[in-house]
């Protein structure tokens, strides 16, 4: 008997799981399948195409751009994580408590999270426009000098992690408010009873009570600047190949181009697989050490 | 109990899958009209407006086949396309935007030759006559122009007056409009007055190449070798002595700004822009929208700078292909054949485009969209036509090219190691094409 009610449940579970099951399969699990599969051919997309083995893995690893499209995508990546986290936090810390317009606030910051990549790109196009943008008439109003941001190699790639910063932490501030809501009161009046001023409670009650969810954004953030793809296209150049010179083009946008551009599936598909086992590897390091400092039993 | 609700919820997520996957099949419907009345062909191209007119000027004046347009955006068409033809979407003609993806199509067997079809016709098409090179590949016509590629020197009177230097065609006339002179003139407009730009050519890759495709180099070969870039240097060079001189429109600033080469000759101040046939139309419109100050008839076209005698200019025609898997390939062909003819070139050129295969109605209309007489004789010469750079490398070097040529044109690069880095690409690019 309790056997058969066991199926049962299993059986109305199961059912449950069956859509979202399918739809992860077809539209997840199959298309990573097939890049790691047209990764070992010369598809250009149609019916006529071969096996080349390794050979894509091999054209991507001896050619300095692909080298350089990846140092690029790491320092996006990189600065883009501790900014937005930094700021996430501490504009969490700022506004977990109510005080009177701290919604305002927190919508302020959130906002620029909720539009859309594009046209976050296409007005910053304007502000930043190298003759009669808003910034460098600013500057020139105040008698400072002016930039090319956009337009020169050694700039443009620190303006759009700049913009992606700024629209993308207010998404972490909300998650990290969430978690800071969450720490119990007791454990700070615990520790200003045995004598902790406000730092030590921020590193030995707020960060361990905190850490599952800053391990989760920082998870996220991570694999976000991996694949970031919208700015680098709308704001430097689009399909006339990033820019300046290449400064911007990171791995996403090079496997754009190999694929829709170039119609070369097949090293675009090595390119993504390539950025698919960095990702996981770095998540796989993540979690390995999250056993370190994330704690799970903080209340 | 249990195992009613299961079936019933199984049945709605297949149910629910059956539907996200159901527009596969509308292939088969639409055979039916092979039977059933009229041909209905199925035909892709973007939003350019002419060619919603020449779709419905084909429906009014056919009653045995009628065309299916798909108008897709201009922006992302080639992606577009490419994503339809691998999954065999149900498309019997299209027409091709980026003209170098017909050798990926074509490698893929997605092209059906034309041969035939025209042979069938009994005469010759004079459309492909005039760019067979463009349209033929391993000895089959694939494709049927219907747009001429050329491109002009347009100009604006009120700026070479201000300059008090004389109009680009005056030059044409004397024999000298050679690329040293357009230098020297696009530096002595900005000399006379520095609101005053001299030239402008666009940030597209292929607009460097234009010396190099009128002394025939092919950049990289067909066959995979690297042809004579010298000519492609020299036009770099001028343009970065121009930039610097500010008697060039800065190609990083209109790049990162999206100016478009229309909105830099339309504000005025432009003195010339070297760019295709297509651009009479945007004036046409430009000044139908009132998007510039100056008079219609203010402005100018004439040939582009040329080293060489007899004149060459440069450009690829823009054409249709019929997909191999068509079910209904000859209403395809009759489609794409009557866009190339002189009922098709007339109507095309009510929009100011210069048709693949001019008639004498065509001419009419065409001169009708063009500010004076000497840009009508300019703009419909017979003339000598090449293209560098059509290959299946073609858009790989367009694209390394343009990246090299921002790091020369920012100073980074000297001209010897532009040369340098940009044979080590293009031997990259034959290396890495298989």
């Amino acid at each position: 008997m309790k056997r058969s009610y066991s199926l049962k449940n299993t059986g109305t579970v199961m059912s449950f799981l069956l859509p979202s099951f399918i739809g992860f399969s077809i539209f997840v699990f199959a298309p990573m399948i097939m890049a790691v599969v047209l990764s070992f051919t010369n598809y250009s997309g149609g019916p006529k195409f071969r096996f080349v083995g390794f050979k894509n893995y091999v054209m991507a690893f001896s050619n300095p751009d692909f080298l350089s499209y990846l140092f690029v995508t790491f320092k996006f990546m990189l600065i883009s994580v501790i900014f937005q986290i930094g700021l996430g936090l501490f504009f969490a810390i700022l506004l977990s408590k109510q005080f009177r317009g701290c919604s305002t606030f927190r919508s302020i910051f959130y906002i620029p999270n909720i539009l859309s990549s594009v046209a976050v790109g296409l007005a910053f196009m304007f502000i930043f426009e190298p003759s009669s943008g808003l910034i460098n008439e600013f500057l020139a109003f105040i008698g400072l000098p002016t930039s090319k941001w956009l337009a020169s190699e050694k700039s443009a790639l620190n303006v759009i992690i700049t913009i992606a910063i700024w629209q993308n932490f207010g998404y972490y501030m909300v998650l990290f408010i969430g978690g800071l809501q969450n720490i119990s009161t007791t454990l700070y009046e615990a520790a200003e009873m045995d004598g902790a001023n406000k730092f030590k409670q921020f590193i030995h009650v707020t960060i361990p009570g905190l850490s599952p969810i800053l391990f989760y954004g920082i998870t996220i953030a991570i694999i976000r600047g991996f694949q970031v793809f919208d700015y680098i296209y709308i704001m430097t150049g689009g399909q006339q190949g990033g820019g300046p010179a290449g400064s911007t083009n990171v791995l996403a946008f090079d496997i754009y181009l190999n694929a829709f551009t170039y119609f070369r599936f097949g090293y675009a598909s090595a390119e993504s697989v390539v950025l698919m086992l960095i990702i996981l590897f770095v998540t796989y390091i993540q979690n390995r050490g999250q056993k370190r400092w994330v704690s799970y039993d903080v209340v | 109990m249990n195992l009613k609700k299961l079936l019933f919820i199984s049945s709605i997520s297949f149910l629910t899958m059956g539907l996200l996957f159901a527009n596969g099949s509308s292939e088969e419907s639409d055979s039916k009209d092979m039977n059933e009345g009229p041909v209905t062909i199925s035909y892709y191209t973007w939003d350019d407006g002419c060619h919603q007119a020449l779709i419905d000027e084909f429906n009014k004046t056919h009653t045995d086949i009628q065309v299916d347009g798909h108008i897709l955006a201009s922006a992302d068409y080639e992606t577009k396309l490419t994503t339809l033809l691998s999954g065999r979407a149900d498309i019997d003609a299209f027409m091709e935007k980026r003209q170098s993806d017909v050798f990926s199509q074509y490698e893929n067997g997605y092209l059906e030759p034309l041969d035939s079809y025209i042979e069938a016709t009994g005469s010759k098409n004079q459309a492909v006559e005039n760019f067979k090179s463009a349209v033929t590949i391993d000895d089959g016509i694939y494709q049927l122009p219907w747009r001429g590629g050329a491109y002009f020197t347009y100009f604006n009177k009120n700026v070479f007056e201000k300059a008090g230097i004389p109009t680009p065609d005056t030059y044409v006339e004397n024999g000298e409009w050679t690329w040293e002179k357009f230098e020297e003139v696009s530096k002595a407009i900005h000399a006379a007055d520095s609101s005053l730009i001299g030239s402008s050519i666009y940030m597209w890759g292929s607009q460097a190449f234009f010396k190099a495709g009128q002394e025939g180099d092919s950049i990289v070969t067909a066959d995979g070798k690297i042809d004579n870039i010298e000519n492609v240097v020299d036009i770099l060079e001028m343009r970065k002595r121009l930039e610097d001189e500010g008697a060039m429109w800065n190609l990083i600033d209109m790049k990162v700004t999206k100016t478009h080469y229309s909105k830099q000759f339309y504000d005025g101040n432009l003195g010339m822009l070297l760019i295709g046939e297509w651009f009479p139309g945007q004036m046409v419109t430009g000044a139908a929208d009132g998007l510039y100050d100056f008079d219609f008839e203010d402005w100018g076209i004439t040939r582009l700078p040329c080293d060489r005698e007899p004149y060459y200019t440069v450009g690829l025609p823009t054409s249709n292909c019929i997909t191999s898997y068509s079910k209904k390939k000859q209403a395809a062909f009759e489609f794409i054949n009557w866009m190339s003819g002189p009922e098709g070139s007339a109507i095309a050129a009510k929009y100011g485009v210069l048709p693949a295969a001019s008639s004498e109605a065509a001419k009419q209309e065409i001169a009708k969209n063009l500010p004076d007489e000497k840009s009508v004789e300019y703009f419909l010469e017979n003339r000598n036509n090449n293209t560098a750079n059509f290959s299946p490398y073609a858009t790989r070097v367009e694209t390394e090219f343009a990246k090299l040529q921002e790091d020369y044109l920012l100073g980074n690069l000297t001209t010897d190691e532009f040369r340098t880095e940009f044979i080590d690409s293009l031997e990259e690019i034959i290396r890495t094409t298989y």
